[in-house]
């Protein structure tokens, strides 16, 4: 059975083109869009990512959703069927699944390892959000999704399953809101998370000064350079 | 009818596909199984005013390419697409 990409990893899927607006938000103090996000990862990560780490859309909580609801519609089932079949392969052994995801308008770092051999399912769910007053609600509404898309999908049909299907807020019980560098301003969010995610990746350890908010204002800079040369 | 012929036929073919965006709202589309998608994804975001680069178009679970066609991508009529409308983050205080 063919393997699905989990939620389109932007690592190991299709490119992403961000359009020249989206570029351009970079040069000054825009939000940034997700597909921007999604490229920024695609282009410094491929390659460079293990095979048990998958990296998810930014627009993770959308696909969650989108696909959530088909699993209550009936002219969706020949979908549903067709998605279990390739996202089931997920189930069968560790994966760590890394996202910056986007919810209302900010972007923050989901990290989660699950292994269905584990008695507990997941190892650990890490949350990691930029913002001096984290809101636990926000990243609530992401994990709560993406517990239903793996009880609806992956784990399916599966004895363990039973875990996640009793209990809605499992995944958000087990979340833990990790200590992690701070944005001063109202629109770096995005690249903190990218950043965060590559700190991630090398192994290392998070705190709350392994990177400071100039170090974001210099990438900004550089990030911008690049694309804008890149697109002409 | 010889080969050529058929390979024609098939190409003349056409099928109704349903694009679905993340409000349910559903946008009708008649083509051939021969068009590529790029032209369906620019008709469609020109209809909502944006650029068909800001969306992600999928087919159970997968992003479509703007090159593929309906052949390739085995669609049957009725077929139901999704798209996301990308977001933008920040976050003010």
């Amino acid at each position: 059975m063919q393997t699905m990409l989990f939620v389109d990893d932007p690592v190991r899927g299709n490119p992403l083109r961000p359009t020249a607006d989206a570029i351009r938000a970079l040069d000054g103090e825009e939000w940034l869009s997700t597909i921007l996000i999604d490229h920024l990862l695609q282009t410094t990560l491929k390659g460079c990512v293990p095979d048990h780490v998958l990296i998810g859309s930014s627009d993770c909580y959308s696909y969650f959703s989108t696909y959530n609801d088909k699993l209550d519609k009936h002219d969706c089932a020949d979908t549903v069927q067709t998605m279990r079949g390739g996202l089931q392969a997920y189930a069968k052994s560790e994966f760590r699944y890394i996202s910056a995801a986007c919810h209302q308008g900010h972007f923050f770092v989901v990290d989660v390892t699950f292994d269905s051999r584990h008695p507990a399912i997941f190892k650990q769910v890490n949350v990691y959000d930029s913002l001096s007053i984290t809101s636990r609600r926000r990243a609530t509404a992401v994990l709560g999704r993406l517990q239903r898309f793996l009880s609806g999908f992956c784990f399916h049909g599966l004895d363990h399953n039973l875990l996640l299907l009793e209990k809605q807020d499992y995944v958000v019980q087990q979340a833990v809101f990790r200590n992690c560098p701070k944005q001063n301003n109202s629109h770096d969010c995005g690249l903190f998370a990218v950043a965060i995610i590559w700190h991630l990746l090398e192994g290392k350890e998070i705190h709350s000064s392994v990177f400071t908010q100039d170090h974001i204002g210099v990438l900004r800079e550089a990030l911008y350079r690049g694309l804008s040369s890149n697109a002409e | 009818m010889s080969d050529n012929e058929k390979a024609a036929d098939e190409g003349n073919e056409t099928i109704t596909i349903r694009i679905r965006d993340q409000t349910g709202e559903e946008t009708f589309f008649k083509i051939k199984k021969t068009t590529k998608m790029q032209k369906v994804f620019e008709t469609y975001a020109s209809r909502k005013g944006i650029q068909s680069s800001s969306i992600r178009f999928m087919l159970d679970g997968e992003r479509i390419l703007p090159d593929a066609t309906p052949k390739m991508l085995e669609m049957d009529d009725q077929d139901q697409i999704d798209c996301m409308l990308e977001q933008t983050g920040g976050r003010s205080f």
